[in-house]
């Protein structure tokens, strides 16, 4: 696939970034759509009816509690993941959950830099696969639920299995944090101080995503502040 | 038809069947293409396999939280649905959030919804609302990433400062589960459970530093480390579960 930047308004881009634009929205556009289906067959063909009023509450708590989230994340997640794993992951979920650490973790083994194009190759590649298991694995659960949920539920493991995402972002915060020690810290120790004066309800209300927004101003303030210090030490020497 | 024959059919199989379907599709197709870009921009094919495998690795644990989500959704929206929606755009606290804001609009309770139409109701709302981050995707990805490119090629500091984002969002992430209790379960007889996520937190860090470190010796270390973090994680809250009385 050529990796030239093709002359037209979109130089920036190189032949497979437009492809991947394409086959992206495309996708995405058309598993959207498609999610609807269940409902369409359900009122055509089964006589099902749809409480307009209900919807609309419901829509509208809902986009209370989430809307926030989807205008930001995309902005915030997307110059992390690249252009090819931001359209998977958008389109199949649960990005900060599964699709970012994966990446992450991915991208540290092989050591390639978020950003870059084989980082962005790495994020693709990862993102795709994470999607993949995690589909095939809901549908084998789907199959297997009577052996699933049993094992699952059992009061000896399941307080093992609900804290599986607070195990990942402890082990990717210490990728990142070793990878930038000393600007690391520092939303992780803000962060900290604050719930504890505050305390953790305060994120769970929908401050949550706010609180991330200002954490990214003062951590990316703090990294230009110190290569900026370290250019001037550099530079008096 | 009651409501959850029509969830169990097999109509509804085949309809959610379709944007599974599609689903795997764009995974499939990019990356088939990012494979292909990674051999033309010099990434080694062993490289470029060893990746797949890992992320696979890395995976299956985190989606298993998903299935248990799955299993718990199904006797109430049906499981075709929920296989959809938990493949499809959302994470995993919204869906059941969804479902349950749409059910008491409808004024009923999850469990029961009672007929078809507050089952639209709950398919609806838990497609809908999180359309937003779809939306914002398909209109703006491509000139947000047009405007990152060329700030990169200018401005060598936003490498950096993709970074220094990430960290942002990681801390916002990871902190509220180290202050869970606020440290003060220990002393709290009642709560004790409440620590539970901030073992967790430690312990996939220190085992994902001490893999780090051993990483220089053996590649498994490197390779598998977020795997034995996360396995480390449960294993450490089923042994705390066990000893802290309940």
């Amino acid at each position: 696939m050529s990796n030239d930047p093709k002359p037209n308004k979109d130089s920036v881009f190189t032949e497979y970034d437009l492809k991947v634009h394409r086959i992206g929205r495309w996708t995405m556009l058309l598993a959207t759509l498609a999610s609807f289906l269940p409902i369409a067959i359900s009122v055509l063909f089964f006589g099902a009816e749809i409480d307009l009023k209900a919807v609309g509450m419901a829509f509208t708590g809902v986009f209370m509690m989430f809307g926030i989230n989807g205008f930001i994340e995309p902005f915030a997640f997307a110059p992390i993941l690249g252009a090819g794993a931001t359209y998977i992951a958008f389109t199949t979920g649960n990005v900060s959950q599964t699709k970012v650490p994966c990446v992450v973790s991915s991208q540290k083994i092989m050591g390639v830099e978020m950003g870059t194009p084989e980082g962005d190759v790495v994020a693709t590649l990862a993102t795709g696969v994470c999607s993949l298991v995690t589909t095939l694995e809901v549908a084998i659960g789907m199959i297997f639920v009577n052996v699933i949920y049993g094992f699952l539920q059992s009061p000896l493991v399941k307080p093992g299995f609900d804290n599986i995402l607070p195990a990942v972002l402890g082990a990717v915060s210490v990728l990142f944090i070793s990878k930038m020690p000393k600007v690391g810290f520092v939303p992780y120790a803000l962060y900290g101080v604050f719930l504890f004066i505050m305390g953790k309800s305060f994120d769970e209300r929908s401050y949550g995503i706010y609180c991330m927004l200002v954490l990214i101003v003062i951590t990316v303030g703090f990294a230009y502040f110190m290569r900026k210090r370290s250019a001037e030490k550099a530079k008096s020497q | 038809m009651d409501y959850l024959n029509l969830a169990n059919s097999p109509a509804i199989f085949f309809a959610c069947l379709i944007p599974v379907g599609i689903i795997v599709f764009q995974a499939v197709k990019l990356i088939a293409m990012s494979y292909k870009q990674g051999l033309s921009i010099g990434m080694k094919r062993e490289d470029l396999n060893k990746c797949i495998r890992t992320a696979a690795s890395i995976s299956i644990l985190p989606a298993l939280s998903l299935v248990t989500l799955m299993i718990a959704l199904a006797p109430s929206i049906g499981v075709f649905f929920s296989w959809l929606r938990l493949s499809n755009i959302g994470a995993g606290a919204y869906e059941t959030l969804a479902a349950g804001i749409a059910a008491s609009a409808a004024g009923v309770e999850l469990s029961s919804l009672g007929n078809a139409t507050n089952l639209m109701t709950v398919y609806i709302t838990m497609n809908l609302g999180m359309i937003v981050g779809t939306i914002v995707v398909l209109v703006s990805l491509k000139s947000y990433d047009k405007t990152l490119r060329k700030q990169r090629k200018s401005n060598p500091f936003l490498l950096v400062a993709t970074s220094a984002m990430f960290l942002g969002i990681l801390a916002r992430l990871t902190m509220p589960y180290v202050l869970n209790g606020r440290w003060l379960a220990p002393f709290r007889m009642e709560n004790q459970r409440m620590i539970l996520p901030f073992f967790a937190v430690i312990t996939g860090a220190l085992v994902m530093a001490i893999c780090q470190l051993a990483s220089k010796k053996a590649k498994i270390f490197q390779d598998f480390s977020l795997t034995f973090s996360i396995i480390g994680g449960i294993v450490v809250c089923i042994v705390a579960s066990v000893l802290l009385p309940r």
